[in-house]
């Protein structure tokens, strides 16, 4: 149909809309029964509104907004099951028809982009939503106060105090919906009392005044002069606001300096830093002071990008050299700002960076308790074995990405790692560890590694678990929280009776008929290929069954890594093995949508919304690459912050 | 955000912009509740039941029916509710409390921990007495005590920190152990404790200003007014404008604690009591605890209570109504003395022992505390709060123990911490069976915290060797748990799934449903 014709039915459908609204009392109201059917749309664009509107009137409130939905990219043949074994959705169950169903299948796949092209996310008009200030996290917080005095003198923060209230910094909370850092009364207690502290103690030290930026030593004097307070506000004022003061917030801190009310210099300077190291803009980011680009936006300033991708790449505020870029007004050229990238990306803070995202995205670096039975364990040690699982996990990471430039294909195919421990290397079965070195064939990809296989304490491994990772983690595929009467372990085999795990779960949660199956239909498919890998991480083709108390049988029988899943394309798809899925994995378009989103959510410390999804794009095509080459992430994070909405500010 | 608003918006008012007024204020300037910024000293004291009377005997939960934050919470205002809240509960000082908005109930309120030696984790939140071990937190009441900002640097010698009246269920964390601290035995001694030397008259003397604290005032005022100037001045969103004020109202609040170290608030002048003579009766040993503790937070000479009302130790002489010879928990909840009761009877029983203490309680403690405080605009009991804690007492079956659902009962607000006048109920599955895996509420230690954060305490303060919160919130087991019941071990663990699937917020927070 032509796009005209298209539009002009839309706008029938949107003047009939009203009426059908207020007939809605009178009759029974279905979208697809009043008009749409009638009117013989059979366009694309036309059907897949329709299916958006069906999927607002019957989906939504489940799967959230259209543009954000949780089930994005399903296929006709993955609603279907769904309306048919999904017990909660029994309620539309049979308000969908077979043709409505094909109409949502048919919007949640239309991202506007021809047929046949790769998965994006909904963009509408090129939106940019608004933007949120940022508290510095805990972690920031302590970076930027270390550098900042350090500015002064290293050894300020080696203050035993300023140590002291550091350790007992509040944790950072988040409220389940938003990665917004919130503010709670301690931390407010604590910055007050870390800033008092330093500031105090600075004060009180001839040494630290003689090296105050800016100052040439002149706070030292009986009598300070007003240009002394002047340079003392400038520039100490300039590296805790990462940013020129301006001529009132100069007033304001020179007047701090001259109140009245204090009679010795001690208590001035005390004043001075102290309130200057509370100040909103020095436990904010608030990127405001840039030239108008519309309506609502700012395009910021140097130093705000400066200070916006320093914490970013590395955590804590810009260092000197940056500082200087934004000073001269170079960073703002692609050249100067690529190059600041790459420089920042060598330093440990980059390293933290990337091992935080992924720690915070695969939650690698958390464990149950390692509650085998020491015949179970045979001989291998669990003294430090989480550590040193996280470890390995780091290492590979930080080496892959920021050495080599792997991409998330390469990081779902590596034999690389880094092994120093002996536990660790009793389950990969290798020798002499000493940091790097090529796993066996068998354990090839990040999944495959311990830290990964180890998600549920004791004897039994747990596809479920880890199945539940990939689905909602790594696949951005939410399933929910299980039912509050849902057990909690698999029912014990009676004496005598020896299953393999993966038959007592199949059995248990896969049973059709049951709630179970909704879920777990989804989720165990994706675990059952790491059957291969007992729940330490130990490769076997036999599973010894336990009896109930923990204690060797004397029975193993062969596990099946074979499967079956709807999770990765519109059609089904088979999988042999961990291997085949980490493969399968690497180069799909819902897996690195899903990273790309995760990495999108870490750089905002918040959850995406539909005015995201342009930027996010932005970044998708880079981690995409090209037909013949994946982006690598270390593209990923460098696009993020060339892309020229990174530095638009939205109020 | 609303309460908090309230405060910036007030001393935008008082500020005039960010400089602080001179002039002195007419009272008639001052907005209505311009009362407030006077700052009172903050009580708490607890009276926790070793047992309790069933739900059947208070309130009905299913009144509460008006929708109250955002875990499916609903609420009853109390003073819209016609009759008495329990029949342990007649007295005519609870009517009138009702009335006045002044009592606050919260219920599906679970104990992390089954069973955990049924009343012991009242103020520790964690295992207790009834096991073979001591708990493995403090209690709150010890965590008060040590607290400087519960008792400042330079409070006097004759402060009792935490007076613990008829034996305790107190624990401090001495190096890695917990150990119980005692209580009083002896009201007498409690007397001589409290009062000998006491200089009378005007309760805690006032410290001398001191050069920093003033400093430190000046600078959160100072960062206040910066915060202020962000808020109203800068290209942000009003979502950031709101967290701002947000951070405002945190600084006004740490501002305020230091001005009154500054400037303690008046503490009006008291009548040290006459020295009770004690004739051995269990009636006149608990009046004269509750009086004792009443002067003393009148004088000034403590900040914390607790007293103990432990149903074994009640034989059938002690209270009226009771069956004559017969111990109260042994013989008549568990039905070990030769007599059986009947479910109902025992309940009835235990509403008489109950209704007995809560009598006194409202005699000698609740109602003497609900008379104005001078200079702060509201009484004793508002400025305060005075907890009852407890079991929930038997269903269904003779010596049943349940640990959750409680029935906690708090009278006073602390001075509008509270909001007062209202019972939560939170949303739980109802079931008559012990042990029923289906039944989860909101974790106790929420309950913990929000006593703690009342009396001006943060997370930083209270939480046990790195771990936020309060309380026990894992499966920690005692050594001798392998002899309880595998039921009673799945209902532990799943509980605490639950908890962490659907409540992990709840861990660290007080309640916000009765918080203001």
């Amino acid at each position: 149909m032509h796009k005209s014709a298209a539009i002009k039915k839309l706008i029938m459908i949107l003047a009939l809309a009203p009426l059908a609204l207020i007939y809605n009392n009178c009759m029974p109201f279905r979208f697809q029964g009043f008009s749409v059917a009638q009117m013989d749309l059979e366009s694309t664009e036309l059907s897949s509104l329709q299916g958006k509107t069906l999927y607002t009137q019957h989906c939504s409130s489940c799967h959230g907004g259209f543009e954000q939905s949780t089930i994005r990219g399903k296929s006709l043949n993955q609603i279907q099951w769904a309306l048919n074994n999904v017990s909660a959705m029994g309620n539309v169950r049979f308000a969908i028809s077979d043709s409505d169903s094909e109409a949502i299948a048919l919007a949640l796949n239309d991202n506007g982009a021809p047929p046949g092209s790769r998965y994006q996310y909904a963009c509408v008009n090129d939106s940019f939503g608004k933007t949120e200030m940022q508290r510095l996290s805990g972690r920031e917080y302590k970076n930027t106060l270390r550098d900042l005095l350090a500015r002064i003198d290293g050894g300020i923060i080696s203050d035993s105090t300023i140590q002291s209230l550091l350790t007992s910094l509040p944790m950072d909370v988040q409220n389940g919906k938003e990665m917004t850092l919130l503010i709670q009364r301690p931390h407010v207690e604590s910055y007050f009392r870390i800033a008092y502290r330093a500031a105090t103690v600075i004060a009180s030290n001839s040494n630290y005044l003689q090296q105050m930026p800016g100052t040439n030593g002149c706070l030292n004097a009986a009598n300070i002069t007003s240009s002394c307070v002047n340079q003392f506000v400038r520039d100490f004022g300039l590296l805790a606001f990462r940013r020129p003061l301006s001529s009132s917030e100069m007033t304001r801190y020179q007047g701090h300096f001259n109140d009245s009310t204090l009679s010795s210099n001690r208590d001035k300077i005390v004043q001075t830093l102290a309130s200057l190291m509370m100040a909103p803009d020095f436990n904010y980011r608030i990127p405001d002071q840039g030239t108008s680009a519309g309506s609502n936006l700012l395009r910021m300033t140097d130093y705000e990008l400066a200070s916006k991708m320093s914490y970013l790449l590395t955590g804590t505020m810009p260092d000197a050299a940056l500082f200087a870029r934004a000073a001269d007004g170079t960073l703002g050229t692609n050249a100067v700002l690529d190059s600041e990238i790459q420089r920042l990306l060598g330093t440990t803070g980059a390293r933290d960076m990337v091992l935080r995202f992924f720690r915070e995205w695969m939650h690698y670096d958390r464990f149950d308790s390692f509650g085998y039975t020491a015949e179970f364990l045979n001989g291998i040690s669990t003294t430090n074995l989480a550590a040193n699982m996280t470890r390995e996990v780091d290492e590979m990471l930080n080496h892959l990405i920021l050495n080599q430039d792997a991409s998330f294909q390469d990081l779902m195919t590596t034999r690389q790692s880094f092994v120093y421990a002996g536990n660790l290397s009793q389950i990969y079965g290798i020798a002499n560890p000493n940091g790097g070195v090529t796993l066996p064939a068998d354990r090839q990809g990040l999944f495959s590694r311990a830290a990964f296989l180890t998600k549920r304490s004791g004897n039994l491994t747990s596809p479920i678990k880890r199945g539940l990772f990939i689905l909602e983690d790594v696949l951005c595929q939410g399933v929910g929280a299980p039912p509050p009467d849902a057990p909690g372990n698999l029912t014990p085999l009676p004496p005598g009776q020896y299953l393999t795990t993966r038959a007592r779960v199949e059995h248990m949660t896969q049973t059709p008929g049951t709630s179970c199956l909704a879920c777990h239909g989804r989720m165990n498919p994706l675990g059952f290929p790491f059957e291969g890998f007992d729940s330490l991480g130990r490769v076997r083709a036999l599973e010894p069954i336990f009896n109930q108390n923990g204690t060797y049988s004397g029975t193993s029988l062969p596990v099946t890594t074979a499967t079956e899943t709807n999770e990765l394309l519109a059609n089904p798809v088979q999988i042999e093995d961990a291997i085949g899925l980490q493969e399968h994995l690497g180069n799909n378009d819902r897996a690195l949508a899903c990273m790309t989103k995760k990495w999108f959510e870490y750089t905002q410390r918040r959850l995406a919304a539909n005015d995201d999804n342009c930027q996010m794009n932005d970044i998708l095509s880079t981690v995409y690459g090209t037909p013949d080459q994946q982006g690598s992430l270390k593209d990923m994070i460098k696009q993020t912050i060339l892309a020229p909405k990174f530095r638009l500010w939205r109020f | 955000m609303g309460a908090g608003f309230n405060r910036v918006t007030r001393r935008q008012f008082l500020r005039g912009g960010g400089a602080v007024l001179a002039l002195p204020l007419l009272p008639s300037l001052l907005p209505s509740d311009a009362f407030a910024q006077a700052v009172a000293p903050k009580r708490i004291f607890f009276a926790t039941f070793d047992h309790n009377v069933p739900n059947s005997k208070w309130l009905d939960a299913a009144l509460a029916v008006q929708p109250v934050g955002s875990d499916g919470a609903r609420q009853l205002i109390l003073s819209s509710h016609q009759g008495a809240i329990s029949p342990t509960m007649t007295h005519a000082t609870y009517e009138s409390l009702k009335q006045a908005g002044k009592i606050t109930m919260a219920r599906g309120i679970d104990n992390m921990i089954m069973p955990a030696g049924h009343g012991s984790f009242f103020l520790t939140g964690a295992l207790g007495v009834g096991t073979s071990t001591s708990p493995l937190f403090p209690s709150v009441d010890t965590i008060m005590e040590a607290s400087t900002k519960v008792y400042p640097a330079g409070t006097p010698s004759y402060v009792k920190r935490v007076i613990r009246c008829n034996g305790s269920q107190s624990f401090q964390k001495t190096g890695s152990n917990v150990v119980r601290v005692p209580g009083y035995e002896n009201p007498i001694q409690l007397y001589n404790d409290l009062f000998t030397n006491f200089p009378g008259g005007g309760g805690a003397p006032p410290q001398p200003p001191s050069g920093d604290l003033v400093l430190q005032a000046s600078i959160l005022n100072k960062v206040f007014s910066a915060y202020q100037s962000v808020r109203g001045s800068r290209r942000i969103s009003s979502t950031d404008r709101l967290r701002l004020e947000e951070h405002m109202t945190m600084i006004n609040e740490v501002e305020q604690s230091i001005r009154e170290l500054i400037e303690p608030p008046p503490v009006a002048a008291c009548t040290v009591p006459v020295r009770p003579t004690f004739d051995s009766s269990y009636r006149q040993k608990i009046e004269i605890y509750l009086k004792l503790v009443t002067a003393a937070f009148k004088c000034g000479i403590s900040k914390v209570g607790t007293i103990g009302f432990d149903s074994h130790g009640i034989q059938g002489g002690d209270i009226p109504g009771l069956p004559a010879g017969i111990n109260l928990h042994n013989g008549v909840y568990h039905s070990l003395e030769g007599t059986t009761f009947t479910v109902e009877q025992a309940n009835n029983h235990y509403v008489t022992w109950k209704k007995f203490h809560m009598d006194l309680l409202a005699q000698h403690l609740i109602g003497p505390l609900n008379v104005e405080e001078p200079g702060t605009g509201r009484t004793y009991l508002d400025n305060s709060m005075v907890v009852m804690l407890s079991e929930s007492g038997m269903a269904t079956e003779p010596g049943l123990h349940l640990n959750y659902d409680y029935q906690p009962v708090i009278f006073g607000t602390m001075g509008g911490f509270l909001r007062g006048d209202r019972m939560v109920a939170f949303e739980r599955r109802v079931s008559t069976t012990q042990y029923d895996n289906t039944r989860y509420g909101i974790p106790y230690n929420q309950m913990l915290i929000t006593f703690l954060q009342a009396m001006g305490l943060n997370n930083t303060d209270y939480r046990q060797d790195g771990v936020d919160g309060f309380g026990s919130y894992a499966p920690i087991l005692p050594p001798n748990y392998a002899s309880y019941q595998l039921s009673e071990y799945n209902d532990t663990l799943r509980r605490v799934a639950i908890y962490r699937n659907y409540y992990g917020h709840r861990f660290t927070n007080p309640i916000s449903e009765i918080v203001a």
